[in-house]
């Protein structure tokens, strides 16, 4: 019995120097400031063309012709919504006696999509997410040419425009 | 035989009249003499009262002998008395007058004043005020409470998030005081927020590390509760600069995201 | 008979000069250089037709000559186009020779009709297509007449026609 009651003291002795010793160590804590952060993160957009220069080789008549190569564009953006435009300007030669190709000569197609969309005016052709990965989008360019089209070396401008939104 | 009796009226009324300087009391109120609770930056005060009894005719003179914990002695003259016959405050490391000896029984004040030091350790000193006259001692008992302040400087900014390879780096300057013998600074911080979205930037990529342009050290994450710096008591000091980055992935949405960084001090007596 | 001329060549180059762009805030644009290079092109088609033909009957109502000249039994119908404003293009007849080679009429005595409309001599060439005519599509119906001399033997006799293409310098 006496051994029993030995025991058990000292494991009521541990105990309370167990549970002194957490409250001890707990009030040694304190919390002695803090500091306010503000986190920027830069909004940004980066734009990939998978290459400089696409090739129309053209023989033949008047009418419409393909890019050989694709033109292939990436999107990434950390803001909550964001949309691509394409757009395209008039052809035109250094003669100002020939008349310049409309933009509406122009047309692009993208992916696999059979259809093509006239640039003759800004067009919508990608839209995001920011939680999205970027997702690269192959677009196919198609000239139309005329009779009425004078030989010459014709240039202008297609003009990818981005829009964010954050 | 009548010289001897002389000498023994003489003995008697010497006796008496010891017995009278024995028997004069004075009173202290609180008994238990004098108990301050000091903390760092105040000056604590605390008082006593001393009632001599009608036979106290004398002046009563105290000083503080000792003030200790432990090993650590404070010096008497950190503890100042005022009283009616002082000249304002004095310091108890010499004798100070209590009462004139002209009190008639009144009873009269003595305000103590005592401010602590950072060098001082948290606890509880005893010590005495003892007399040169033959009245009890005053029991002093002086508790430093543990303090330790945290300033930073800035208290709030605004950081770009960037690369950890190509870090923006926001420096905080840390301002530390303490009277604690050991102490250890931790931080901890939760998500950063951005409270339109409920967007958020994990604590594991906020990072901080004590500034070194010699040899930075390596960014430590903020996902835990991190030790960043100990010392030793100390006061108010610039104990070290750190440097915080907030890691950026290309998944975060745009914007701001708001957050908390906490200092936390451990203090080991 | 069908002919094309395939001549042209064109060549669209699209060139993009820069092709990644990393973009900030608000609305970017990046351009895309276009560049095309359009060459002479030229649509000549010609068919030969009898007298049966709707078309034939078409522009022989509207001709008029003398009683006396022969109008041949076959006609040509010519389809014609360019883009290019240099380009001409001319119909040249040579002299009728005899089947057994041994007979002449000179092309003074030959004479042509674009669509039953005047006649012209086919002493020189005869155009077809002038700068004038760029970019439309010229469908012409020839008759031929011959200015027939006492002088002249019967017989078949055949002639070569040829279609001039000229490019003003």
């Amino acid at each position: 019995m006496t051994h029993k009651i030995k025991r058990l003291l000292f494991a009521v002795l541990v105990t309370i120097y167990s549970v002194n010793s957490y409250s001890t160590e707990a009030e040694q804590w304190q919390e002695a400031a803090s500091i306010a952060v503000t986190a920027v993160v830069a909004p940004y957009t980066t734009v990939k063309l998978s290459t400089n220069e696409i090739t129309f080789d053209v023989r033949g008549e008047p009418g419409e012709y393909y890019s050989n190569e694709e033109v292939e564009v990436t999107v990434g953006s950390n803001q909550s919504t964001w949309s691509v435009y394409v757009d395209a300007s008039s052809l035109s030669t250094n003669n100002v006696e020939i008349a310049a190709l409309p933009s509406s000569r122009l047309a692009y197609a993208v992916d696999n999509n059979k259809e093509y969309q006239s640039l003759d005016k800004k067009m919508l052709f990608l839209q995001g997410v920011a939680a999205q990965a970027p997702r690269p989008v192959k677009l196919r360019f198609r000239l139309t040419t005329t009779w009425q089209d004078a030989p010459g070396t014709y240039k202008g401008n297609i003009t990818f425009a981005f829009l964010n939104n954050p | 035989m009548g010289q001897m009796i002389s000498s023994l009226k003489f003995l008697f009324i010497g006796l008496l009249l010891t017995t009278s300087v024995i028997n004069a009391g004075v009173d202290l109120t609180p008994r238990s003499g004098i108990s301050l609770n000091a903390e760092l930056g105040k000056v604590s005060q605390g008082s006593i009262v001393l009632k001599p009894d009608a036979s106290q005719i004398s002046a009563v003179r105290y000083r503080l002998h000792s003030l200790q914990l432990n090993d650590y002695k404070i010096n008497p003259n950190r503890l100042k008395v005022k009283t009616l016959y002082t000249i304002g405050a004095e310091s108890l490391d010499l004798y100070r007058t209590f009462l004139s000896g002209n009190e008639n029984a009144n009873q009269v004040n003595a305000d103590f004043e005592f401010e602590p030091e950072w060098s001082d350790a948290p606890g509880v000193y005893m010590g005495s005020l003892v007399s040169t006259n033959d009245v009890p001692t005053i029991p002093v008992k002086i508790t430093i409470v543990p303090k330790t302040v945290v300033s930073l400087q800035p208290a709030i900014f605004s950081i770009n998030s960037s690369l950890v390879n190509a870090p923006i780096a926001h420096e905080v300057s840390v301002l530390l005081g303490s009277n604690s013998p050991h102490w250890e600074l931790y931080l901890n911080t939760d998500h950063f927020i951005q409270e339109a979205t409920d967007e958020k930037i994990n604590a594991d990529r906020i990072f901080v590390r004590i500034k070194d342009e010699i040899n930075p050290r390596p960014w430590l994450a903020l996902d835990k509760m991190l030790k960043i710096i100990s010392g030793v008591a100390t006061p108010i000091t610039t104990i070290t600069i750190l440097e915080f980055l907030v890691s950026s992935e290309r998944a975060d949405r745009a914007g701001e995201y708001l957050g908390n960084i906490k200092f936390l001090v451990r203090n080991i007596n | 008979m069908k002919l094309s001329l395939a001549s042209s060549k064109l060549a669209l180059l699209l060139i993009s000069i820069i092709p990644s762009l990393v973009l900030s805030t608000g609305e970017a644009k990046i351009d895309v250089r276009v560049q095309a290079d359009i060459h002479s092109s030229m649509h000549m088609q010609w068919q030969k037709l009898s007298e049966r033909d709707e078309r034939y009957q078409q522009a022989r109502v509207k001709l008029k000559m003398e009683s006396d000249w022969i109008l041949l039994p076959y006609g040509l119908y010519v389809e014609l186009q360019t883009n290019d404003v240099n380009k001409m293009v001319a119909l040249r007849i040579d002299d009728l020779i005899s089947t057994d080679k041994k007979r002449t009429i000179t092309k003074d005595q030959f004479y042509i009709s674009i669509n039953g409309g005047e006649l012209y001599s086919a002493i020189e060439d005869l155009p077809l297509l002038s700068p004038n005519d760029r970019g439309v599509m010229k469908k012409q119906i020839l008759l031929f007449i011959l200015k027939v001399k006492p002088s002249n033997y019967a017989g078949s006799y055949a002639a070569n026609f040829k279609f001039i293409t000229n490019t003003l310098p």
